[in-house]
């Protein structure tokens, strides 16, 4: 009987000392939440001109192009009739039958003329010329005269660019990538399937390591690096459904992830881990952006006249989803803030974590 | 004599590929003389691979096969480069041979993206204002030979039943390394050397071959069967691989070959084919000192 009331004595300040430890130790933080904060909305039709210092943003909505600031001021707002090629700083409207392309800053100055048949493609401040017949591409330099080509026997069916090298996918499956003075860094073909075809491409920033999606029965996605003048193959994987449309495959800033769209779906490649992930995507992703701090990744996707942002955080957990409807859609991101345009609109939304 | 035997034997190794592969015409138009723009023609600054037909009208589908990849347009897309080919389906035959129509109207073709197999002579959309043209709403045909790494001259896979354009040789010039040129109306005596041989391009007729001879001996043959990319440049095979640089150095030569005059007497004989065997030859005699 004093036994058990001695243990009594004991174990009912044990169990405080336990309690106690257990708050202390299991103590921690809230996890800080992300605010998605609407500033301000603008037509694209009210121009107001340069006048200040603010970073331009480029957009493209419908038939109409230009830039805007973080502030919410249209710089400048371009109709065209054809197609447009727009970057960070560049913006080039051309025709179906463009024989010579004018190419203009944000401000609306011409910088120079490309004298040669073709469509532009403008990435940052990397200026491309798509000559007729598709199977062939050149660099322009900044004064619009072409610096190197390359062609081919069959057509360009993905093709991307970074800071330091630019990378052709063909319809034979053949994926080429090219230093910044056109020589050839890597150029294999990924093989693994019954019908060899590139459908997506991208190439990091070194210009070291490229991606792509390829083939038909059976399609897969592979990442490969240069190696002692090699390609090395450092990812692999099948995927299940397949597509026969162009698809997009971007690198991350530092490369170590890289994100491609199959069929519904966006797989989410962690190549310092060899780990992948698929998050089902309805429709075709148009656009990935990414956060000032890499920490957030925007999709843009789209499904008839359906768009949808979905927003992962730390690369790959989908932490927010909207939908809206339109004929035309984009995204940019710069700072701490996400650009949506939508129709002839366009939003800002400030991003912070509380 | 010597240059009808290498034409009949370079027909004939024509026929071949024609009896292996029965492809039928993209659109009902078989008039070949009347397509916009020819394999091999210089169409911007590249040497053309593809086939520009002259009436908008619905594409089919050359063969049974596999719709391996749909080539969209993206202007309502921000960061996707537009190709050349504006709307465009690639369709993959079973023998390695793939076909390419382009400059589609993409809203003709919505429902191929996704799909994969085509049947032969399968309507895939109809002919609209997509791709790089200066011809017009036209289809833009291509084939392509993933096996021997060439893109093909369509017509040598396609029925023989339209008619070709005559083929004229019309002024020739020689020029030397040096770039002086020799126009071989006013011209008979030259020195010797090597000369290229040009004629004045036509926008719209092509030869098939081009055959070049000294005193009988045929010294080139440029044949506009395939090209092949070599060093980054799509190239038409004759003596060496001529890149568009070589074959059209302007927007008016076209190169018909290489000859190597020696002192004396010399006939220079130019000879262009079609595909159905017809020729257009000239010949001069030269005094070469």
């Amino acid at each position: 009987m004093n036994l058990n009331k001695k243990k009594k004595d004991r174990l009912i300040p044990a169990g405080i000392i336990f309690c106690a430890v257990y708050i202390i130790f299991s103590f921690k933080p809230m996890n800080q939440e992300i605010h998605f904060t609407p500033e301000w909305t603008v037509n694209i039709s009210q121009v107001q001109g340069a006048d200040s210092d603010e970073e331009p943003v480029p957009f493209k909505l419908g038939k109409t192009t230009g830039f805007f600031t973080g502030s919410g001021k249209i710089i400048t707002s371009l109709n065209y009739d054809f197609k447009a090629a727009i970057s960070d700083k560049i913006i080039a409207p051309y025709n179906s039958d463009n024989t010579a392309t004018d190419l203009f800053n944000y401000k609306g100055t011409k910088i120079c003329t490309i004298r040669e048949p073709g469509f532009p493609f403008l990435d940052s401040d990397r200026i491309y010329l798509m000559p007729s017949g598709g199977n062939s591409f050149k660099r322009i330099s900044a004064d619009g005269t072409p610096l190197w080509n390359y062609e081919y026997y069959c057509p360009i069916t993905a093709f991307a660019s970074s800071s330091n090298g630019t990378t052709a996918g063909y319809a034979d499956g053949t994926l080429i990538a090219f230093d910044n003075s056109g020589k050839i860094t890597q150029k294999f073909s990924p093989g693994g399937s019954n019908t060899e075809v590139i459908l997506g491409a991208a190439i990091s920033e070194d210009g070291n390591m490229v991606a792509c999606v390829s083939g038909l029965d059976q399609q897969r996605f592979i990442a490969a690096e240069k190696s002692e003048g090699h390609s090395r193959i450092i990812f692999h994987e099948y995927l299940g459904e397949q597509i026969n449309r162009q698809t997009i495959v971007k690198f991350n800033k530092n490369a170590d992830v890289v994100y491609y769209n199959f069929k519904n779906g966006l797989g989410i490649v962690n190549l310092k881990k060899s780990a992948s992930l698929k998050i089902p995507v309805k429709g075709m992703i148009t656009q990935i952006e990414f956060s000032d701090d890499g920490d957030l990744v925007y999709i843009l996707s789209r499904d008839g006249n359906t768009y949808t942002v979905t927003v992962l955080e730390k690369y790959v957990y989908k932490m927010a989803t909207f939908s809206f409807t339109g004929e035309s859609a984009f995204i940019q991101t710069r700072d701490n803030a996400l650009f949506i345009g939508h129709n002839n609109k366009i939003s800002k939304i400030s991003i912070s974590k509380k | 004599m010597k240059n009808t035997k290498i034409i009949f034997t370079a027909l004939a190794l024509l026929a071949m590929p024609v009896l292996l592969f029965a492809y039928d015409w993209p659109q009902p138009e078989s008039e070949t003389n009347t397509v916009k723009s020819q394999f091999g023609q210089l169409r911007g600054s590249t040497i053309s691979s593809s086939m520009i037909f002259s009436e908008k009208q619905e594409v089919k589908s050359c063969d049974k096969g596999k719709s391996i990849a749909v080539i969209s347009e993206h202007e309502d897309d921000f960061g996707w480069f537009e190709s050349p080919l504006g709307t465009a389906i690639i369709v993959e035959h079973g023998d390695k041979l793939c076909t390419v129509y382009a400059n589609l109207d993409r809203n003709t073709i919505t429902d191929y993206q996704d799909v994969f197999t085509v049947s032969a002579g399968e309507t895939l959309g109809t002919s609209g204002q997509s791709a790089w043209h200066n011809e017009g709403d036209y289809l833009e045909f291509k084939v392509f030979d993933t096996k021997s790494h060439t893109a093909v001259n369509p017509k040598i896979l396609m029925p023989k039943s339209g008619r070709e354009k005559v083929l004229d040789a019309g002024e020739i010039t020689l020029e030397d390394k040096n770039g002086n040129k020799r126009n071989l109306l006013v011209e008979r005596k030259i020195p010797s050397g090597t000369y290229f041989v040009y004629r004045k391009r036509n926008e719209i007729e092509m030869p098939f071959q081009t055959l070049i001879a000294v005193n009988g001996n045929t010294t080139e043959k440029i044949s506009y069967e395939t090209m092949t990319e070599k060093n980054g440049r799509l190239c038409i095979r004759g003596n060496s691989f001529y890149s568009s640089r070589d074959l059209y150095p302007d927007s008016v030569k076209q190169l018909l070959g290489t000859v190597q005059f020696n002192k004396g007497q010399n006939t220079l004989s130019i000879t262009m084919v079609n595909l159905l065997g017809n020729q257009a030859a000239i010949s001069y005699k030269l005094d070469i000192y």
